[in-house]
């Protein structure tokens, strides 16, 4: 177990550089730096002054190292969107504010998900069933910021109950939550239906029966053990994608979080924040997949941890 | 003189209608299982409403996308102008259909590019093995940590300043490349992982007893099997595609003015929302249905391909 751990995070780390590296060379690749933009150019010299301030004059691998280097001791170096912080501060500035709408997303999404995953579940082929699935195809695809202009639409423009958009108050979390929460709710329970049914017909389900065992003690040592096992692998690795938010709510709503981050320094070429925001969430996938997959072997023992 | 005898002759033509014709049941039973979905026929009907509106948009649509009339502009849905007219008079429902247009394009050619890395890559993962296997699988792991979106937002930027050559001077085929380069994970998995079950299946090994070569193996026993189940993951990665499209120019990266994009029109709404709801409420409707009209198909597809039904 120790050794297969070490093994995946070995891996991880192999990954995580590998994805950084991708993410300097793509964005060097984009002719033009980061003082080059904007309406006003910068006097050469002044340019000149700022490219050794942040050693952007030095060839690239070196910048890199120096900046992987830096990274491993915590110091991710300055944003030159916002020269006066830094980009630790940065990120531990915006993303209590995307955690927020992350956190009831979750609650609402898994736990309503679930619920109504179990009763379609229960209740196969009834008009709750067919709701449930219908709602479950709406949620999964139609985008994030179509339901959230339609939420708009409706509670805002139509009977202006909720503001458009803003941050602050806690009418503003509604709308975004909502709106965020489908696509996981659709998705908890589309997997719960379906891995509750296919357990249901199991034989070990049929076997409990025989026994006499109580509808009860069935469903929740039985059915409910069993069915959770897609549950974590496909469902628990998306919880970081909702906790690093979404560009789209975000901008839809106007919410001062992350996401407005990721386009903007892409676009105005802000190397050390992007990198930054790339391997944040790059570890946070790793760590999650390497928990989903020991959860996985202690919830099925017949699954055994073999290579990495 | 003939040295086959007539009734071997005949035996041969009946097997050989007998397989043609379990062939063409097998094929039946899917579209009868097809037929039964009743969301999957709907997502078939809008399929190809949509199809037919994206095709003749220039007959359908009553002006050309970018006609403006500075005369009548933001105007509410009207008998003149059906849903209204948009900040600098162009016919929104004009724009409408030009960017489902726009939608399907980018959604089709994207999965084409999708399946053009995707699958060759499955197939020398799972039929190489060792390590071809191994740094394919390594490349796949690396896409998947990526976040997507950054990625595609990078190789946005990356294609579209041009340093790639000329090729790529087309704003939508950008997208289009984009897009495709960012979503052939999952297909090169499924045939990953379908050559690796169907490999261990009784006639593979009939096959390789009688002495076949790996290439014949791969492409007249592993893919003909291994297709219905990527035409489903075909079918389900065009709205992905389309989703896609619509989130980049959404936040400004996608297609560019003035050629219509569902996804632009609907973020160029958002400044007058209050005020000009129809500019909002139209391209979010027509997004909604071409995204639902392929998933829709796409799950009424599985349903009727999928052998554990049988």
């Amino acid at each position: 177990m120790a050794g297969y751990i070490l093994a995946r995070l070995l891996s991880l780390i192999f990954v995580l550089f590998v994805v950084s590296l991708i993410a300097f060379f793509l964005m060097h690749a984009v002719p033009g730096g980061p003082f080059d933009l904007g309406e006003r150019r910068l006097p050469e010299a002044t340019r000149q002054a700022q490219l050794e301030k942040y050693g952007l004059d030095q060839p690239l691998l070196v910048q890199y190292g120096k900046y992987m280097w830096h990274a491993l001791h915590g110091d991710f170096g300055v944003p030159f969107q916002r020269p006066t912080e830094t980009v630790t501060g940065l990120i531990a500035d915006r993303w209590p504010v995307t955690i927020k709408i992350g956190i009831p997303t979750i609650i609402i999404g898994y736990g309503l998900g679930t619920i109504l995953g179990v009763i379609a579940a229960i209740r196969q082929n009834s008009w709750i069933d067919y709701l449930v699935t219908s709602v479950g195809t709406l949620g999964l695809t139609v985008p994030s910021w179509v339901i959230g202009t339609w939420l708009i639409l409706i509670l805002s423009v139509r009977f202006g109950w909720l503001p458009t958009g803003g941050w602050g108050e806690p009418k503003h979390y509604i709308m975004p939550v909502l709106a965020y929460s489908l696509a996981p709710m659709a998705l908890v329970a589309r997997y719960t239906r379906v891995s509750i049914i296919e357990t249901m017909r199991a034989d070990y389900v049929r076997t409990a029966r025989a026994k006499g065992l109580s509808e009860n003690r069935v469903m929740i040592s039985h059915v409910a053990r069993n069915a959770a096992i897609p549950w974590v692998t496909v469902l628990l690795p998306e919880i970081p994608n909702i906790l690093t938010g979404s560009i789209f709510i975000e901008s839809v709503f106007r919410i001062p979080g992350l996401g407005s981050y990721f386009v903007s320094s892409t676009l105005s070429r802000d190397y050390p924040l992007i990198l930054a925001l790339t391997l944040l969430i790059a570890t946070l996938w790793g760590i999650t997949y390497l928990i989903t997959d020991l959860l996985y072997t202690i919830l099925d023992p017949r699954i055994r941890l073999t290579r990495p | 003189m003939s040295l086959t005898p007539p009734a071997i002759s005949i035996d041969a033509t009946e097997l050989e209608l007998g397989t043609r014709r379990k062939y063409r049941t097998n094929f039946g039973l899917a579209a009868e299982r097809f037929r039964r979905q009743k969301l999957g026929m709907l997502g078939l009907i809008i399929v190809l409403v949509l199809l037919f509106v994206a095709l003749f948009a220039p007959w359908v649509a009553p002006t050309h996308y970018a006609t403006a009339d500075f005369m009548a502009v933001n105007k509410f849905p009207s008998r003149d102008y059906p849903l209204g007219t948009d900040s600098i008079g162009r016919d929104y429902l004009s724009r409408v259909i030009y960017g489902i247009r726009t939608s399907l394009t980018v959604g089709f050619l994207a999965v084409i590019v999708a399946c053009v890395i995707g699958i060759p890559l499955g197939l020398a993962s799972g039929l190489r093995g060792g390590m071809t296997d191994f740094i394919i699988m390594r490349i796949v792991e690396v896409m998947t940590a990526f976040p997507g979106l950054l990625f595609a937002i990078f190789l946005l930027s990356v294609v579209n300043s041009g340093v790639w050559g000329s090729i790529f001077s087309n704003n939508t085929l950008n997208v289009v490349f984009v897009i495709g380069v960012t979503n052939w994970v999952g297909l090169c998995r499924l045939t990953r992982a379908q050559i690796l079950t169907l490999r261990e299946r009784e006639f593979v090994e009939a096959a390789q007893s009688i002495g076949a070569r790996q290439f014949h193996i791969g492409f007249r026993h592993l893919m003909p099997n291994a297709i219905p189940p990527l035409i489903v993951a075909i079918t389900l990665l065009i709205p992905a595609a389309i989703f896609a499209e619509a989130g980049l120019s959404f936040l400004g990266l996608g297609i560019n003015e003035p050629t219509p994009s569902l996804g632009r029109m609907v973020a160029d709404s958002r400044q007058s929302i209050q005020l000009y709801w129809h500019l909002g409420l139209f391209p979010t409707l027509a997004i909604a249905l071409c995204v639902l009209g392929f998933a829709f198909m796409g799950d009424g597809l599985r349903d009727a391909l999928d052998p554990r039904q049988n």
